[in-house]
């Protein structure tokens, strides 16, 4: 997996102001912090910079990379056989997770990852089966910041239904 | 009928041992781990290719 390639491109990307900010999320993002499991893409959450109207697009993205000769696949862009999606920060929280994302070395390059909070918080909110697995996963091997954690779920409004996660598989 | 005991210290131990290795795992450096991770991807692709043969047959 050559993640470096995509690494330079984003940063190339943040220079010509295509995007203001990114983070590795998704997947990949808990890989770095759980033992490693199968996921195929790279899910790269970006702010954009401002546009006229309400409607963000991602159009840019896609035609720079376009332009520069990389083959667009469905939603993703494939860089070097790394199948690579494009997420704007959709909400409040995605937003405040690319913001506080922490910088983690990968070889020479620094690359900023979500931190491990915020990917709970998302995959709670998300809530799709593989989120609820991989939260189990997250609580068994990571380590947690859970004043942290609680503070990002009181402000998102995601503190029931993390309780009631806990309730359901911790039975506390 | 009750599972023995030593059954039971012996199955809690090797849940122990694997809750280690996993931790262990989860400590390795972020290119090691994509490594691992473009492995995973090509063992899955295989038993692909196996299952989609074997059901030729």
């Amino acid at each position: 997996m050559r993640i470096a390639k995509v690494l330079g491109l984003l940063d190339e990307m943040k220079g010509k102001g295509i995007i203001e900010k990114y983070a590795i999320g998704g997947a990949m993002a808990c890989v770095a912090y759980i033992e490693p499991f199968v996921t195929y893409d790279l899910d790269v959450f970006v702010l954009l910079p401002s546009q006229e109207g309400h409607l963000i697009s991602i159009t840019p993205i896609y035609a720079y990379l376009r332009e520069k000769g990389y083959r667009i696949d469905k939603e993703h862009v494939i860089i070097d056989d790394v199948p690579v999606q494009f997420i704007p920060a959709y909400n409040k929280l995605t937003e405040e997770a690319v913001n506080e994302a922490v910088e983690m070395r990968y070889k020479t390059t620094k690359m900023p990852v979500f931190r491990i909070e915020h990917l709970l918080a998302i995959m709670i909110q998300t809530d799709r089966p593989k989120d609820r697995t991989r939260i189990v996963h997250v609580l068994d091997q990571a380590k947690v910041d859970d004043d942290y954690l609680v503070d990002i779920l009181r402000r998102h409004r995601l503190l029931r239904r993390w309780n009631e996660f806990k309730r359901k598989f911790y039975g506390n | 009928m009750g599972i023995k005991k030593a059954t039971r210290k012996k199955v809690s131990q090797m849940r122990t041992a694997k809750r280690r290795r996993r931790r262990e795992l989860a400590k390795l450096p972020l290119d090691t781990k994509y490594k691992i991770v473009s492995h995973l991807q090509k063992i899955v692709e295989e038993i692909h290719i196996i299952g989609k043969s074997s059901r030729k047959h």
